[in-house]
């Protein structure tokens, strides 16, 4: 922990995401291990259907599914938050989101008119839709968020960057609040991909389509409203390397995240699905607990699967939202770790607060 | 808050290999907009570009991908990571940032989609383990990082025209934070024949020529290439010795709340009265504003808005577009034009826009039309972009000469 609570920490105040359920379509890719002939089979779960042409022309033709499905969450999340819709709007809250694959569904939608049909059958408002950036304009839009706003596609640590941006602009005061979105959305096709990717790096898991959306503030603003805090963050740190420099960042990014370790604190490990990655998360664990024991959780993939870009906040909706999923949730400070399949990774160090956690997942 | 300083440049460009060839091509006003080479475009309203033809920059490429020691089967089938490498390898080179910086160095990256997924999304699933892998939004950023070793965080923004400067704003951030010390940041792009079909179907684009603030507007011309900027601490900068170019001194990012498509001058002006309070300066301060300036109808008439709105009714700070010499190009519009601004600064001169002959009424600002360069003295630039959804961004640059012997000091 840095220092006693201050009126510039940036708190969490709002989490919620959208999960896969029973309703969901499956993709399934199949594997015949080479050695020993066995197979093996490994998943994309979606997140339920959404039939957009039910919903009033103006609706139907403004979104795509991924941005209804973020305008529904951001309802749930500005309504649970107890702002007033003329506070919330306006220039003091900016929108942030992180994704590895960002809209490529949409992209790929383009693709296949243009092959199919020509460039001249190519619709304005469907390539507009495909922008990365899409699904936070249109719902910048509707609630009025005048802030910064932007959209990051940094693969797997895209939601750690998302966060950091968040953090940035409340510290440098360009914004009060931000809302932070991260989120998969796999076609099947591209749900293809990840797993045939997933596949030739041996990975163990299977993946879902998720979202994930929080709101993050400064504490003394929280504070003078009456209003509950989640978490407060306390560092969030992104960094690159492979192998050996990787190990010594993400230990040095761990260690970063206290001046002094808490004697109660846990790690949400990520676990990589790539087997080399997770030996040497395991490694930083075994030197990260020299001085003192710490719980460990793998977090939202053990329940749910593997979410690429929008796994580590995934993890942080999961760690603030679901005490009953874990008997590990006891200690009161967390770091959210998160590796890049390639390159680099990020953590996010938190304390909960004074609310604790609730169960709405 | 440590002072950002700019220490590298590089650029590229269809008709420019190099900062020092662009400025010299501004210069020149020659080099029309012709057919893409990369597809047939005689369909579209308009089959006119700035887009780069890839084959004629693959043996530099490889060139710099053999001296690295990378892999270089990716960049045959992403040129937009390669175009990015040109370009970085250029602004690492002038920063003198070698091998030791490198370990220490992060990048953030800027592109729309860069022809990234497209050719797995055109394959069917049916591909090479090389385009599997690198069929990801943020490859181009992920390429560069292991093949220039470098060791910082890696970082993708795609956010439409406002990319470039999400970008750099997020590795001044980073800088200023003393998250890291040096990063390389940016953008590269690649125009893909969807994006031509889609802005072609907005009826954004002109059918001859870009002609940014001009009375007779039609609209943009698309085009491809990078632009990096070496970012880093000034005082790990004068540590090694290496030359200021400028300063980053202040950033600002906004939307509009209003359409996505249709921009509208509030946010803008948030964005730019953002990047002047972050740099302690006033609006008299500025002395060149490079604006986003597509040439189309709406954009220049609500940016000329915004413009009037900070600067005053009767202001005379120089400004103009560069798209009008080297197009549009989307994702890593905002990185070029901020090396075009850092030029402007360094030669004191705005150079021409050759398209321009008359601009529209109702306004003060100076600009320099077609044949006519202008002069300027001021210490420092402005460089605006908006994007799709009304997102807007805005980066003030200043001289070096503008460091104070204490700031100098205190970094040191």
């Amino acid at each position: 922990m840095n220092s006693q609570p201050s009126d510039n920490d940036i708190v969490v105040t709002q989490a919620f995401c959208e999960l896969p359920n029973d309703e969901g379509d499956v993709y399934t890719l199949s594997t015949k291990k080479m050695e020993g002939g066995e197979s093996s089979e490994h998943h994309v779960r979606f997140l339920p259907e959404i039939n957009l042409s039910s919903l009033d022309r103006k609706k139907s033709k403004r979104h795509t599914k991924l941005s209804y499905r973020v305008s529904l969450l951001l309802e749930q999340l500005l309504e649970s938050s107890g702002l007033q819709p003329e506070v919330f709007s306006g220039p003091d809250s900016g929108f942030v989101s992180g994704s590895g694959y960002g809209c490529m569904s949409t992209t790929q939608g383009i693709h296949t008119t243009l092959r199919k049909d020509g460039p001249r059958k190519i619709d304005a408002i469907e390539f507009a839709k495909s922008t990365h950036s899409y699904p936070l304009s249109i719902n910048g839009i509707k609630y009025q968020l005048l802030g910064p706003s932007v959209a990051i596609v940094s693969s797997e640590v895209a939601g750690v960057d998302a966060i950091q941006c968040a953090a940035d602009w409340i510290k440098s005061d360009r914004c009060k609040r931000v809302l932070v979105v991260a989120y998969e959305s796999f076609s099947p096709l591209l749900a293809d991909h990840v797993l045939t990717v997933n596949r030739e790096l041996n990975g163990c898991y299977s993946f879902i389509e998720s979202i994930s959306v929080l709101l993050l503030e400064r504490r003394a603003d929280v504070e003078s409203r009456g209003g509950n805090i989640l978490a407060t963050i306390d560092g969030i740190k992104t960094f690159g390397g492979s192998g050996e420099d990787l190990k010594r960042q993400l230990l040095d990014s761990m260690m970063s995240i206290w001046r002094s370790r808490p004697s109660n604190s846990g790690v949400i490990c990520c676990s990589h699905r790539n087997k080399k990655l997770c030996d040497l998360e395991n490694d930083v664990l075994t030197s990260f607990s020299e001085d003192r024991s710490f719980q460990c959780d793998s977090g939202s993939k053990q329940l749910y699967g593997e979410s690429l870009g929008a796994s580590a906040l995934l993890d942080l909706v999961y760690l603030l939202n679901s005490p009953r999923k874990s008997k590990t949730k006891d200690p009161d400070h967390w770091i959210i770790n998160c590796l890049d399949t390639r390159r680099g990774g990020g953590v996010i160090g938190l304390t909960k607060g004074a609310e604790g956690f609730r169960e709405t997942l | 808050m440590k002072t950002v300083a700019v220490t590298g440049i590089g650029a590229l460009t269809r008709d420019a290999r190099g900062v020092e060839a662009l400025w010299q091509h501004l210069l020149s006003e020659s080099f029309p907009p012709a057919p893409p080479p990369t597809f047939d475009a005689s369909l579209f309203r308009s089959d006119r570009s700035y887009i780069i033809d890839p084959v004629k920059q693959q043996d530099e490429i490889n060139a710099i991908v053999d001296r690295e020691g990378g892999d270089l089967e990716p960049y045959r089938h992403f040129p937009c990571a390669g175009y990015g490498l040109l370009a970085a390898t250029e602004a690492l080179k002038q920063a003198g940032v070698g091998c030791v910086e490198r370990t220490q160095m992060g990048i953030s990256i800027a592109t729309t989609s860069g022809g990234l997924m497209d050719v797995y999304a055109e394959s069917g699933g049916d591909s090479s383990p090389h385009i599997r892998h690198n069929s990801q939004c943020g490859s181009a950023a992920m390429l560069l990082a292991e093949t220039l070793n470098l060791g910082g965080p890696v970082s993708t923004f795609s956010c439409a025209c406002v990319s470039g400067i999400a970008s750099i704003t997020y590795g001044y951030q980073r800088v200023s934070q003393g998250d890291v010390p040096i990063m390389l940041v940016g953008g590269c792009d690649m125009v893909r024949e969807a994006d031509y079909a889609g802005f072609n179907a907005l009826r954004a684009v002109s059918p001859d020529v870009c002609r940014p603030f001009d009375v007779d507007r039609k609209g943009m011309v698309m085009g491809d290439g990078a632009a990096m900027l070496v970012l880093e601490d000034l005082g790990y900068a004068r540590e090694r010795g290496a030359n200021p170019l400028a300063i980053l001194s202040g950033s600002g990012l906004s939307a509009d709340g209003y359409h996505i498509t249709a921009p509208r001058s509030d946010g803008l002006v948030r964005a730019m009265r953002q990047a002047l309070v972050g740099s302690g300066i006033t609006t008299g301060d500025i002395g060149y504003i490079n604006c986003h300036g597509t040439g189309t109808p709406a954009n220049d008439g609500v940016e000329l808005e915004a413009l009037k709105s900070v600067f005053g009714e009767d202001a005379t700070v120089s400004i103009s577009s560069t798209k009008g010499a080297v197009g549009h190009l989307l994702g890593s519009s905002g990185a070029l034009e901020a090396v075009i601004s850092i030029l402007a600064l360094r030669n004191g001169l705005v150079p021409p826009m050759p398209t321009t002959k008359k601009t529209d009424a109702g306004h003060s600002f100076r600009v320099p039309l077609s044949g006519s360069s202008l002069p300027f003295n001021s210490d420092y630039v402005m460089s605006n972009s908006l994007g799709f959804g009304g997102l807007n961004g805005s980066l003030v640059f200043a001289a070096p000469t503008k460091l104070t012997t204490g700031q100098c000091d205190e970094q040191l």
